[in-house]
């Protein structure tokens, strides 16, 4: 029946298996405010990072380290006030980072998952009602019928329990584990090949967290790509292909999950994870702790933006910012200590 | 939801009983009664005035009085209109019928105005439109409707052609079916621009801050980050949750306009409740008195039920009548 149809897909997908399909690159991807004016700053700087197909890549750091704004940009949905440079290639389509082209990624290319699945579910709509907008827009799935059976097979996906039922439920009567779900399943319902998720488990308690987070970790593991924007190091290693690191909009290091908790390169990575580990083994009798504060973008020092706060500061971190380097196979630095010199 | 609106109605009931009593005793408690006037005619002999007296009771202790009033009304009996000479219920539906096919139109024509205008603003905000009309929507806010009254009586006179009084025009009984409804809405047209005015721009302000407010709600970056079409974000998405507070405006400006629109529809001899009421203040006409705050009460409460109701219908979050639930 249609074995004819699917035998050159399986071919495809073999070969995809070698040769992981590139799904989206970041080239130089700039977020400057206000610009042009005395107050204009760069709130992302350079960022450069690719996802592959059943990859999951997360991009670490602090609040106002800009991880969300990259992430808000790969679909043009960074504020008004901010104009975004570089490029953004999805799939096979290059797009300038500024071009408002982006928009029509948005769910059928790229998924989207927020951090506060209270806010993000619009509360006078019913989930039925929600997938069965996105499905008449994004699939012209028009059948009431037919919305309603992908719908439910989406939140089975999602693993929400009793789909059948919660789909005639509205955002208020689930809770919040339920909703980031239905928030997840909604986001797929474009059927797109990146899902970007951000900081999708904040608002959850710890033991829903992990579980959020291997959901994740399923829906890529089925295919897809999932961009995840995180503060939490050690919770995203775990289930994470690669991690970017980021600093005050810099992206720091760049690198497989083992790897860079195992043998951080960067200073900052190695202060992340030093204090990380310390509470999971709780061997230490204080906790390690990073002195000082992340400067706000519009208050960044000049040269690498972490030296005021680095135990291996050199006299050229003031000054410049280093170039990115490769000091262990896979693994790239941005750091004058690390060789940055290359 | 039926329990809901029966439960409400019952309590309205109690409301105006209650309002009905406080009235009857405030015009008791004003000196002199309608039988006064007629005692100070020379042409009217005591003797009539004391037959009158004693047919509608007004001899009686008040209280005994109110529970006549009561029992009558139960049996859909508001009285007599000493002045008219006609049933209350009769008139004052009358005059009622005509305040609510006023405020109707003046509801109609505000939200109308006020709704589209207001969604823009917000979308174009600080944009050359929605300075201009947020300045417009404070100047129409700033004039009373009296002095707009005044302005625009005397520019209709100027002009010519448009009614500036009444409801209908004196050959109004010799018009045709068409004729009628042309006459009608010319004698409307500047009532209801008068009232609209100050309405629409007051909505105008609110309907553009929601919008504000609700633009900036995560659920709005979550369904433009689904792939929905912009309008389908402002007009769906937001407008529905903006429109919430809204609601409760509609029922306190339902209620609003019965007194707001008193002013205009005594300039304009609209023949109205707020003509009806102040005559009937002024004449201490008793029955009618009471007749009028029932009248408008019920405008009040159903005003507000209305408001409730679309209140539940639009927000799934509200249940009706379960105790306890957020």
């Amino acid at each position: 029946m249609s074995l004819p149809n699917a035998q050159p897909e399986n071919n495809a997908s073999g070969a995809a298996a070698e040769e992981p399909r590139r799904i989206l690159e970041v080239r130089n991807l700039s977020v400057e405010f206000y610009p042009g004016s005395t107050r204009a700053f760069h709130a992302v700087v350079d960022a450069n990072f690719e996802i592959e197909a059943g990859k999951m890549v997360s991009v670490v750091g602090e609040s106002g380290c800009g991880k969300t704004l990259s992430a808000l940009a790969l679909v043009g949905l960074t504020p008004p006030a901010a104009r975004c440079r570089g490029t953004i290639v999805h799939g096979s389509r290059s797009f300038e980072a500024s071009s408002s082209a982006l928009a029509r990624l948005r769910g059928r290319d790229v998924g989207m998952v927020f951090q506060e699945p209270m806010t993000a579910l619009n509360p006078l709509f019913s989930l039925d009602r929600q997938f069965r907008e996105v499905l008449r827009y994004l699939r012209g799935v028009e059948d009431r019928k037919e919305a309603r059976d992908i719908s439910t097979e989406l939140l089975d996906r999602v693993g929400l329990d009793r789909p059948e039922r919660r789909v005639n439920q509205f955002p208020h009567q689930l809770s919040g584990g339920q909703r980031q779900r239905a928030m997840i399943a909604l986001a797929l319902a474009g059927e797109p090949s990146l899902l970007i998720a951000d900081e999708p488990t904040t608002a959850l308690d710890a033991t829903l967290e992990r579980r959020v987070m291997e959901l994740f970790r399923k829906l890529a593991d089925e295919g897809l790509g999932v961009l995840m924007i995180s503060h939490d190091l050690p919770l995203v290693a775990d289930v994470s292909d690669r991690v970017v690191v980021m600093y005050s909009g810099y992206t720091v290091e760049n690198g497989p999950a083992h790897q860079l908790v195992d043998a951080p390169q960067h200073p900052y990575t190695r202060g992340l994870v030093a204090s990380a580990s310390a509470i999971v083994l709780g061997d230490t009798p204080r906790l390690p702790v990073i002195p000082g504060e992340v400067p706000s973008p519009d208050r960044r020092p000049g040269g690498c933006p972490f030296h005021p706060r680095c135990p291996e500061k050199l006299d050229r971190c003031e000054s410049e910012f280093p170039p990115e380097s490769e000091p262990v196979a896979g693994v790239r630095t941005a750091c004058w200590a690390r060789g940055g010199d290359q | 939801m039926l329990g809901f609106v029966i439960r409400r109605l019952l309590v309205a009931a109690l409301l105006l009983l209650a309002a009905s009593f406080l009235t009857f005793m405030m015009i008791q408690l004003a000196p002199g009664d309608y039988l006064a006037q007629l005692r100070m005619n020379p042409q009217i002999g005591d003797d009539v005035v004391e037959q009158m007296a004693e047919r509608y009771g007004l001899n009686d202790p008040v209280l005994v009085q109110y529970g006549r009033w009561l029992g009558n009304l139960a049996r859909g009996d508001m009285g007599f209109s000493f002045v008219h000479e006609r049933p209350v219920a009769g008139l004052v539906w009358e005059h009622l019928r005509n305040t609510i096919f006023l405020m109707t139109m003046v509801i109609l024509v505000t939200w109308l105005m006020a709704l589209p205008m207001g969604i823009y603003c917000a979308i174009k905000q600080n944009r050359l439109t929605d300075r201009v009309l947020s300045a417009l929507a404070f100047v129409g806010l700033s004039i009373p409707n009296f002095f707009l009254c005044l302005v625009v009586m005397w520019l209709a006179a100027e002009i010519g052609g448009i009614p500036v009084g009444g409801m209908t025009s004196a050959h109004y009984e010799y018009l045709s079916w068409g004729g009628k409804v042309v006459d009608v809405a010319l004698h409307m047209a500047i009532p209801v621009l008068v009232i609209a005015t100050g309405a629409m721009a007051g909505l105008q302000r609110v309907t553009r801050g929601n919008m504000l407010e609700v633009l900036r709600q995560q659920y709005v970056t979550t369904a433009r980050a689904r792939g929905l079409p912009e309008h389908r974000v402002i007009y769906v998405h937001a407008l529905r949750n903006a429109i919430n507070p809204l609601i409760t405006i509609f029922g306190y400006q339902f209620a609003l306009l019965v007194s707001g629109a008193a002013l205009v529809e005594i300039i304009y001899s609209w023949p109205g409740m707020g003509q009806l009421i102040l005559e009937a203040v002024l004449t201490q006409d008793l029955y009618l008195v009471v007749g009028v705050v029932l009248g408008s009460g019920l405008m009040l409460i159903l005003g507000n039920l209305l408001a409730d109701i679309l209140l539940g219908v639009n927000d799934p979050r509200i249940k009706f009548g379960e105790r306890g639930a957020s």
